[in-house]
């Protein structure tokens, strides 16, 4: 356990500072909604390398607000998204608050799998992580503030549901997050790969 | 009073976070004879103003107050608060995660706790439901995590001086010790439900209302 008195000044410095956490976390939303509605992935990516270089006590709010953690993780995603021309998890929302709310959606749709709720509600996680990309799972799974068990049979599960629909590059990135790949394993992905080198040639 | 009826008080400011909790308690096993009601409140001037108002609403003798992001995931949960419930008449109520004694901090994630919520550790688990008996312990406390707040009485929540988002736990445990009942926490082989609370908590008002809970309940929280 931390040491009390530790403990104690960090609450009454957090009381103290509470107003100027405060404008410092509204202003953080306001030009994060900006960013967000414009979609405009290269000023989101340095506004965080502007954060990181900031040395200013108000930052330190940044720390207490999970959505600031978890806009933080969606923003990897929507680069190796960007990078692999995949459709972009922020395509349909115009603020922080749908972004959380989709990104939250995922998550619960990530954990139903693990979870004894009936089919229906499974059936419809496994139709709307179909519509996510895989960096967006993985984003969840690597996110300190997110609860999420068993990242390999995740990873796994949907890959083969990308399979079945013919998927087969989000079938590959999944297959790939997977952290212990054994040989049937390791022989799907160099299946999947030969069959992404195939369609490359056969588009060309 | 409706003996046999549960109901579940939830204050939530997300519809989908509330969509999700309620699946879950949808899922649940209900008691034999029993049957259960969803109460939510929106924009509420408080936690306890919220709870308040609920509590007055339903005439369930028994009543769950929980945040919108707890997933109860083990389906015997509630037969499991009725028996325990039953175990005992002098307990007035039941938590999933709880202090035996606090220090003169009052700072209730700063002291020894008993029970659990999902954890690192244990997410990774393949998720069992456990059904409770006599032979499992129940551990007293002084004070429950508001996280989820099981009842069976009404006692009312304190608005008067808990008007925000902190401390109405704290505080609302201390009300059912000083009218004498008994609050306990359930040993659990896994823990009963999962706390989606993204792990870092905006605390700006905690010292506030902690030193409002030393100034109301300085006489007995130690004892």
């Amino acid at each position: 356990m931390p040491d009390k008195s530790e403990i104690l000044e960090l609450y009454e410095a957090m009381e103290q500072s509470k107003e100027s956490y405060t404008i410092f976390l509204n202003e953080y939303f306001s030009h994060i909604d900006s960013l967000i509605a414009s979609h405009d992935l290269p000023a989101l990516n340095s506004y965080f390398n502007e954060l990181s270089g900031l040395d200013t006590k108000e930052k330190k709010a940044l720390i207490y607000s999970s959505s600031a953690f978890r806009i933080r993780s969606i923003k990897e995603a929507l680069i190796k998204e960007y990078d692999v021309k995949l459709t972009m998890f922020w395509d349909d929302v115009s603020d922080s608050n749908e972004l959380l709310d989709k990104y939250n959606k995922t998550i619960f749709m990530i954990r139903r799998l693990n979870s004894a709720l009936p089919d229906e509600y499974k059936q419809e996680a496994h139709l709307y992580l179909q519509t996510v990309s895989p960096y967006i799972v993985n984003a969840a799974f690597s996110d300190p503030t997110v609860r999420l068990g068993k990242p390999d049979y995740i990873y796994i599960t949907l890959a083969m549901d990308f399979i079945q629909n013919e998927r087969y590059d989000p079938a590959l990135i999944l297959l790939q997050f997977v952290n212990n790949k054994n040989s049937e394993l390791l022989n799907l992905i160099d299946k999947l790969k030969s069959l992404k080198k195939k369609n490359l040639k056969e588009t060309k | 009073m409706n003996d046999h009826l549960i109901c579940f008080i939830i204050c939530t400011n997300n519809e989908l976070f509330l969509q999700e909790c309620t699946i879950y308690i949808n899922n649940l096993y209900v008691p034999e004879g029993f049957a259960i009601d969803i109460i939510t409140i929106k924009e509420a001037r408080s936690m306890t103003a919220g709870y308040n108002a609920a509590m007055k609403a339903s005439d369930a003798k028994y009543k769950i107050y929980m945040h919108q992001d707890v997933f109860i995931l083990n389906r015997y949960f509630l037969v499991n608060l009725i028996n325990i419930f039953h175990f005992n008449e002098n307990i007035g109520m039941i938590g999933m995660v709880g202090a035996p004694k606090l220090d003169k901090e009052a700072i209730m994630w700063n002291v020894y706790r008993v029970g659990k919520v999902i954890s690192d550790s244990t997410i990774h688990t393949t998720y069992e439901s456990e059904l409770w008996n006599a032979e499992i312990p129940v551990y007293s406390v002084h004070a429950i995590d508001g996280l989820l707040m099981a009842t069976s009485v009404d006692i009312p929540w304190r608005e008067d001086v808990f008007d925000g988002w902190d401390f109405y736990d704290m505080s609302q445990s201390m009300e059912f010790i000083r009218r004498g009942y008994l609050l306990v926490v359930p040993e659990q082989n896994l823990p009963w439900c999962l706390h989606d609370d993204g792990k870092v908590l905006s605390l700006f008002n905690f010292n506030h209302y902690r030193k409002k809970f030393i100034n109301e309940y300085k006489d007995e929280y130690l004892r």
